[in-house]
């Protein structure tokens, strides 16, 4: 509970507004019919005059509140005011996961198993090295890099699009467990409120933004959230980088747009730590733990020929010149030994 | 039974022990046929008796044995035992009837059915006389035909011609179905131990080539199911002998499409229950392509013959069993999407539904499910120097052997408790470690295990080693990644 904190003038009042049922939209309203430029209290007055029902005294709320003018109101969103920002955010958690340096990672719902795995381990390395991740817990890069950084031993924040007391994306829970122990999960909306709009996502993307110096986009598709998120940075003046990826990839169309627009191309966590400012590059942010090759010569053949894209059975076998037999009892092994894991489309060898 | 009584009273022929319209029909049928072989009978009161009263009698079979209860009753032919089993027609020729060959099993009584019955009869009875026209059963029976009738047919026509002889469908030769390592090893491991097969892949990559190769790998036919399969396909109707006149030994492959219902599946429908398309495949392949078009209902009825090896099908007046012992071969897609050619685009919501209509009532069935792949093109166009299945079955038959000299049936069928037995401990080993290491439920060890003691009789080994323990982990895993939700 941040009611011990330190608060800014404003905190008490947009409390009050939001047990009154004020929500982003009306924030939205109140900002588009005053203009971007208008500060904050300001729109705390006009959204005060035109809500009913304004009851004196703090109103009651499940978890943090941060408001624009509180010390823990992380410092690189409160630039963002000018650009959209947002005026309060609930949030749980640790409060410190906010003030870490926070790079964003953003992508499609519907990645490639290759760009998962890049998120996930550029995630790892900037967590390996005290980089706080911000991403919005959609399925695919969302999550692989909510869950790479925790691999990788860092803190994570999502923010939602939904209240944080909704079940979305379904089957989430564990992972916000997971996020909640070391990080933070914001959301401008109240903990019950399901997806009345979809424009929500949109509005959540500009606190993403909002959030992190760099914003990382891998795998966005020609007309996807994550080029909207990549906006509403070039807004803010962040620095906007993408993952490149094949022409022939039509999940990535838009990462590669992105690069031709001017985007920094990024391969990996160090590459990605350039872009931090005050930050050297360290080799430990992408140090691979290679274990010890398999004894095996052909369970070493067969390593060698896998990639990050699943290869067939079927492949393998032509390659190592051997049967079906072979293969198959080599591949169980070496997932049991954890250099493997069998997938849809065939077998990858595992990330390290 | 059928007897006749010639009695006092109005020209009729009544025919007794028969329902409703079949009587006044067969009754028409003779008297006619009767008529045109030189007997008129309409002048006389006839009463023919089918006992007992209380079993059922449908279909023209009995026609024959009507006409020739009348005759004896007139004094044209003299009393007999012999069993006659056929239709005849207006002007007096036989027609064959379906269900020659199960309905004489067993007997040793004399027989007498259409000619073209005969081929089919003589694989039950030990005598048997086809004749074509009902004039020629009374020549041959020791009767005098009126004059100038003569007992040979007056039309020549298709009726008096054998049935037509089984359509030469070879199963797909192995060495033109290029690349698939994975799916061609599942094959030969479903044939050698009876494991059911699930194969799973985009449209187009070969699936129904898979699952017609598999008759070609599996043993002939021995005497007792060839049986079986005659006597099924003679109660549909359908060719079930060679050209040379030969039980047809190739174990069948039945292939259903999607549409069918429970009662084509499995066998049933309205009054004579018959056999459904799991009778059919009794002895060799049962191949459900689209198993996602399939109705959940359906397939649930194929726990009894999966279960059991046979269907039985109740009715008010009896229940009949077919039998049902097939290798359950089913094909679909992945995935909505095909997949699609770079990799599955589907979202996880979407793909959690499909697989769980996927799996449905047939879920726990399969025990091999390998990717079948689409090829790439240039494989394609290489020559088709793959391993032949003469190669892969001379494995195959020898695991069969195996496997029946040690159980008595084949490995898929072997309760796992048996089949650890004969495994070396270090194979044992692996599978726990798997099972441990969370790669394999409880129900994958014991599934393991059993393609585990296949894989080893295809290698000629008495024991389970831990090569062919590993091979049974990653069919395993195969498996139950195709059937995981998405991560």
């Amino acid at each position: 509970m941040t009611d011990a904190a330190p608060r800014g003038v404003l905190h008490d009042r947009v409390r009050r507004l939001l047990g009154a049922g004020v929500g982003p939209r009306d924030l939205a309203r109140a900002r588009a019919t005053m203009g971007a430029e208008a500060p904050p209290g300001d729109i705390v007055e006009a959204l005060e005059r035109t809500t009913p029902l304004l009851r004196d005294g703090p109103a009651p709320s499940t978890g943090g509140l941060i408001v624009i003018g509180d010390p823990s109101f992380p410092h690189l969103l409160a630039e963002a005011w000018s650009a959209g920002g947002p005026l309060w955010l609930r949030h749980r958690g640790p409060p410190a996961a906010l003030q870490q340096q926070t790079v964003a990672v953003v992508g499609s719902r519907r990645a490639t198993l290759d760009g998962i795995e890049i998120a996930s381990r550029v995630a790892a390395g900037l967590g390996r090295v005290g980089v706080t991740i911000v991403s919005g817990m959609a399925r695919g890069i969302d999550q692989a890099a909510h869950r790479g950084c925790l691999a990788g031993g860092g803190a994570t924040v999502a923010v939602l699009g939904t209240g944080a007391g909704v079940d979305y994306p379904a089957g989430s829970g564990p992972l916000r467990q997971q996020i909640l122990q070391t990080g933070a999960i914001l959301s401008e909306h109240a903990d019950d409120a399901g997806i009345a709009h979809p424009s929500q996502f949109l509005a959540r993307n500009r606190i993403i933004a909002g959030l992190a110096q760099v914003l990382v986009v891998i795998d966005a598709g020609r007309r996807s959230g994550a080029l909207n998120s990549a906006a509403w940075a070039a807004d803010m003046g962040r620095t906007v980088a993408a993952v490149p990826a094949s022409p022939s990839t039509t999940a990535a169309a838009g990462s590669l747009a992105l690069l031709r627009d001017g985007a920094v191309l990024v391969r990996d966590a160090t590459d990605v730590l350039e872009l931090l400012p005050d930050r050297r590059p360290t080799p430990a942010a992408d140090a691979v733990h290679a274990p010890p090759p398999p004894p095996d010569p052909l369970h070493r053949r067969l390593l060698g020929l896998l990639g990050a894209r699943p290869t067939t059975i079927s492949a393998l076998t032509a390659h190592l010149s051997c049967d079906g037999a072979t293969t198959l009892a080599a591949v169980a092994e070496l997932q049991d030994r954890g250099f493997v894991q069998m997938v849809r489309d065939g077998v990858v060898a595992t990330p390290r | 039974m059928v007897e006749a009584a010639i009695g006092r009273g109005l020209p009729a022929f009544s025919l007794l022990g028969v329902k409703g319209s079949e009587a006044v029909q067969a009754s028409e049928r003779v008297r006619a046929a009767l008529a045109a072989t030189g007997y008129g009978v309409g002048q006389r009161k006839l009463l023919v008796n089918l006992a007992p009263a209380g079993v059922a009698k449908r279909g023209a079979a009995f026609d024959l044995a009507i006409a020739v209860a009348v005759l004896r009753a007139i004094g044209v032919l003299p009393p007999g035992g012999q069993i006659f089993l056929a239709e005849v027609a207006l002007d007096g020729m036989l027609r064959g009837v379906r269900g020659v060959l199960p309905g004489l099993r067993g007997v040793a009584a004399p027989v007498v059915v259409a000619s073209g019955d005969a081929a089919e009869a003589r694989l039950a009875a030990a005598q048997v006389l086809g004749a074509a026209t009902l004039a020629e059963v009374v020549t041959r029976l020791g009767g005098r035909l009126p004059q100038g009738r003569s007992s040979a047919p007056q039309i020549r026509g298709a009726d008096t011609a054998a049935r037509p002889a089984v359509r030469a469908d070879r199963p797909i030769e192995m060495s033109r179905i290029r690349g698939q390592e994975e799916a061609r090893r599942a094959v030969e491991i479903a044939a050698a131990g009876a494991h059911n097969l699930l194969l799973l892949g985009p449209p187009g990559s070969g699936k129904t080539m898979l699952a017609r190769s598999i008759t070609g790998l599996l043993p002939a036919l021995d005497d007792a199911e060839a049986l079986a399969v005659a006597a099924v396909r003679s109660l549909l109707g359908r060719p079930m002998l060679t050209q040379d006149g030969e039980l047809d030994r190739r174990p069948p492959f039945a292939a259903p499409h999607h549409s069918a219902s429970a009662a084509a599946l499995l066998g049933g429908g309205s009054g004579v229950a018959r056999p459904g398309a799991v009778s059919q495949a009794s002895g060799g392949v049962l191949f459900l392509d689209e198993l996602l078009e399939w109705s959940a209902r359906t397939l649930d009825g194929l726990r009894e013959p999966l279960e059991e090896g046979q269907v039985r099908i109740a009715r008010t007046e009896a229940t009949v069993t077919y039998p049902a012992r097939f290798l359950l071969v089913a094909a679909g897609n992945p995935c909505p999407c095909g997949p699609a050619a770079d990799g599955c685009r589907c979202g996880p919501t979407a793909r959690a539904r499909y697989r769980s209509r996927l799996t449905g009532p047939l879920a726990d069935r399969f025990d091999l499910a390998p990717q079948v792949t689409r090829v790439p093109a240039p494989l394609l166009a290489a020559p088709a120097d793959a391993e032949p299945s003469e190669s892969v079955r001379r494995r195959v038959l020898s695991a069969r052997a195996a496997a029946v000299d040690r159980y008595g049936r084949p490995n898929a069928q072997v309760p796992a408790e048996t089949v650890r037995d004969s495994a070396a401990p270090e194979a044992v080993a692996v599978l726990t470690r798997a099972a441990a290491g969370g790669h394999l439920t409880a129900r994958g060890f014991d599934r393991a295990l059993r393609v585990a003691r296949t894989c080893a009789d295809l290698a000629g080994e008495p024991q389970i080693l831990s090569s062919h323990a590993w091979e049974a982990v990653g069919h395993r895993l195969r498996l139950e990644t195709m059937w995981a939700e998405a991560a």
